[in-house]
């Protein structure tokens, strides 16, 4: 997050802060997205507070700040660079089509009949795939200048073919049910002209034996402008070796083949075209017919580390990720008179994640962040008393929402591609632990009239917001236990 | 974590089961539904020396309405009875409605099927449903144990904060619950479906301008009173009393201001929900 602190605005000059604070408090461990929603609460906070203080429209403010589309490639203050992006479009597409006059018409009927209702926006930027540099940034300058440079972020996939044809890829990732299996396969049988069916992928890990590098893992969206353009880099030296193997029995040149339909064949003359496994058998049983200097057998490792992932400047600065994809919300809440709970009445997230992937998995990814972000406005907390006794040590306090609690979600997306990986694809699967808490942080500051919002926003803490000073207990009422009235 | 290790007895009458509790005392817990006591096993909030299992008990496992002596009909759950078992009950909409109303509250779908109901009345939560329901209906528990059988009304039964009449020797054979078709309402709140309420509200008319409201989540067990009122400001000013009364309490969840104020907010609703299913 570090270098993406000014979030998805042109801010030309940054100073930071940081404080270390320890604490005998339950420790925190980092997934999805950790540090995000902490600064994306402040900062979107920050610019809803800009706009009430100078007596403008929030969604103006943020608008009229965002990085415009022709700065990008852009150089953020704190050293990230924003591989690409179209902010202003993305905001107004999720704003148009009626949908913010659909918010603004539920809130005024709302507050016409006395109820409380707000409106929120958040727009954050989603780093994916960070610089392992970023970790030497904890040193001072001098300490990395006697340790050496670190930066980049290597990844590995390895494409193998067996002698009957049959291909398989491992990868530097352990999968925990993203679908790592299913976007691999799609990526390779697109670069060999089979169908995902076709592909192998086999995730399991051993450090001892397989190929493995400092970023290796599944963390900080690297899946995608990582991982995923190994496998695109090592098919396509697969794909050109057997290229080479079929143009010399083909008698054609390499650059006339392509690879279609589990089979190698001239682009010119589609009829002149070998089976797939065929070529493939040919690399193992038969070196004598390989084109000279080609080396038998199927096997590619590629090594992806991209060069904008810099080492840390003098200054601290540091390009902390690969690929910055958008994340704007809005949404309406209602907050209930009886309960004080708040309840969300319509969500809306756009997404520029580049060029998707897999829509599918793409979309269970960022839901199942929408309901993290849920989680962290409005249920999960560690709670200690005033003598540091700790409160919610069980799932019956300590409250993870089930389905029951989780609002529906329509989804947008935009496809801005990212010009530094060879597949335009970003991250996605964080964005909305970060900017659902900031949205509903803002809507319920809307609803309320309040200048400060603390998340989770428990019916206590909305009660604490609400309540007017209550009626005196009545004069001839005894005090509980018996005692006289005072 | 796990529990320390117990022994385990599954009686196939009740006296068996009073004979093993007279033996045991308090070194024996009843094991019916467990849905809140294998978590306190498992926590080690209790340790218990042995288990006694109810559950395949046939006479315990029964829905009956029975006549007591011109007090009018009642309706007798055994102790082996689910939660789901009585919702499912043809009759309970007709015999029991503020049950009807109040038992989809109760946990989840997936514990009612093991949880039962007269285990919910010996755990004596002050925030649960249905020793809510009990209270406010004027229902009794019936006792048994070597020594005899004794029937305490619910008042005199829950006596605190999971804390009750029961003798270490006793076991709870059934609840009763008086046949009573006015008109009810009920409500909750709490933070997810199927948690432990913060404040609940069960009301019930029981005549023309004579309501009996029950509380739960204010105190240390429900609390039930009549309300003799008409118009809306009156019951405004018997609620208002109530919450002074009860005073509520702190804890995670909610503070005592805002449990009062919880009350003030729901008890009309609910009040008004039940002079309409009345009318």
């Amino acid at each position: 997050m570090h270098g993406a602190v000014t979030g998805a605005y042109d801010i030309a000059n940054v100073d930071v802060v940081n404080r270390v604070v320890l604490t005998n408090k339950m420790p925190a461990s980092l997934i999805r997205g950790f540090g995000g929603p902490q600064l994306y609460l402040a900062l979107e906070r920050l610019v809803q507070r800009i706009a009430i203080e100078l007596k403008l429209d929030h969604l103006d403010v943020l608008k009229r700040n965002l990085v415009p589309k022709e700065k990008f490639p852009y150089k953020a203050a704190a050293g990230s660079l924003y591989d690409s992006g179209d902010y202003l479009r993305a905001v107004e597409t999720a704003t148009g089509d009626g949908r913010l006059a659909d918010l603004q018409r539920r809130r005024a009927a709302a507050r016409a009949a006395g109820r409380r209702y707000g409106i929120g926006f958040a727009a954050v930027v989603e780093p994916g795939m960070s610089n392992m540099g970023y970790l030497s940034t904890l040193l001072t300058p001098e300490a990395r200048d006697k340790a050496g440079p670190k930066n980049g972020a290597v990844s590995m996939v390895t494409v193998n073919i067996d002698p009957l044809g049959a291909v398989s890829v491992t990868a530097d990732v352990t999968v925990q049910g993203q679908g790592h299996e299913t976007v691999l396969s799609q990526i390779v049988a697109d670069g060999l002209g089979l169908t995902p069916d076709d592909i192998n992928v086999v995730l399991e890990m051993d450090t001892a034996k397989d190929q493995w590098s400092i970023a290796a893992g599944t963390y900080s969206c690297r899946f995608t402008p990582g991982t995923a353009v190994a496998a695109h880099l090592a098919a396509e030296r697969i794909a050109d070796k057997l290229k080479g193997i079929a143009a010399k029995q083909l008698n054609v040149l390499p650059d006339d083949i392509e690879l279609v339909g589990g089979k190698l064949r001239s682009r010119t003359n589609p009829d002149n075209a070998m089976p797939f496994a065929r070529v493939a058998g040919t690399s193992h049983w038969s070196p004598v017919m390989l084109p000279e200097g080609m080396a038998p057998a199927l096997r590619e490792t590629a090594v992806w580390s991209p060069p904008e992932l810099e080492p840390p400047s003098s200054d601290d600065r540091i390009n902390t990720s690969l690929t910055y994809g958008f994340v704007f919300d809005m949404c309406g809440i209602e907050i209930d008179p009886l309960t004080y709970q708040v309840r969300v009445d319509r969500y809306i997230s756009m997404h520029d994640a580049g060029r998707i992937l897999n829509p599918m998995i793409a979309n269970g990814q960022m839901r199942g962040a929408f309901v993290q972000g849920i989680a962290a406005a409005l249920y999960e907390e560690f709670v200690y008393d005033d003598v540091g006794q700790f409160l919610t040590g069980t799932f019956a306090d300590y409250l993870v929402p089930t389905v029951a609690e989780i609002p529906a979600v329509e989804m947008l997306h935009q496809e801005t591609a990212s010009p530094l990986t060879p597949l335009g694809a970003k991250g996605l699967a964080e964005g909305n632990c970060m900017s659902v808490p900031a949205c509903i942080a803002n809507a319920i500051a809307d609803a309320l009239d309040v200048k400060d919002v603390q998340l989770p926003a428990t019916p206590r803490r909305i009660h604490a917001l609400m309540a007017a000073p209550e009626a005196s207990r009545p004069q001839d009422l005894a005090m509980p236990g018996g005692g006289a009235a005072r | 974590m796990k529990p320390r290790p117990f022994d385990y007895v599954r009686p196939d009458t009740v006296e068996e089961a009073v004979a093993i509790l007279a033996e045991h005392g308090d070194d024996a817990r009843i094991l019916a539904g467990g849905q809140t006591l294998l978590a306190m096993l498992n926590l080690r909030v209790v340790e218990p020396v042995i288990l006694v299992d109810i559950t395949r008990i046939p006479e315990l496992d029964v829905i009956r309405e029975i006549d007591t002596h011109g007090h009018g009909g009642k309706i007798e759950v055994g102790a082996a009875v689910t939660q789901n078992r009585l919702m499912a009950w043809p009759a309970l909409a007709q015999k029991v409605p503020l049950l009807a109303a109040a038992l989809p509250f109760v946990g989840h779908f997936q514990t009612r099927n093991k949880g039962t109901v007269c285990g919910s009345i010996a755990h004596a939560d002050p925030t649960s449903e249905i020793p809510l329901s009990l209270a406010v209906l004027g229902g009794e528990v019936v006792l048994r144990s070597a020594r005899g059988t004794r029937v305490l009304a619910a008042d005199d039964f829950q006596q605190g904060m999971l804390a009750t009449a029961r003798e270490p020797d006793e076991l709870i054979t059934a609840v009763r619950f008086p046949v009573m078709s006015g008109g009810v309402g009920f409500r909750e709140v709490a933070r997810r479906h199927g948690d432990f309420a913060i404040v609940a509200v069960a009301a019930m008319v029981e005549g023309p301008s004579s309501i009996r409201v029950g509380v739960a989540g204010m105190a240390d067990r429900p609390a039930v009173r009549r309300i003799e009122a008409d118009g809306a400001s009156s019951i405004r000013d018997a609620i208002e009393r109530l919450a002074w009364e009860l005073e509520g309490y702190e804890d995670v969840h909610a503070s005592a201001r805002m449990r009062r104020d919880l009350l003030r907010g729901i008890a009309p609703v609910v009040i008004e929900e039940a002079k309409q299913c009345a009318a």
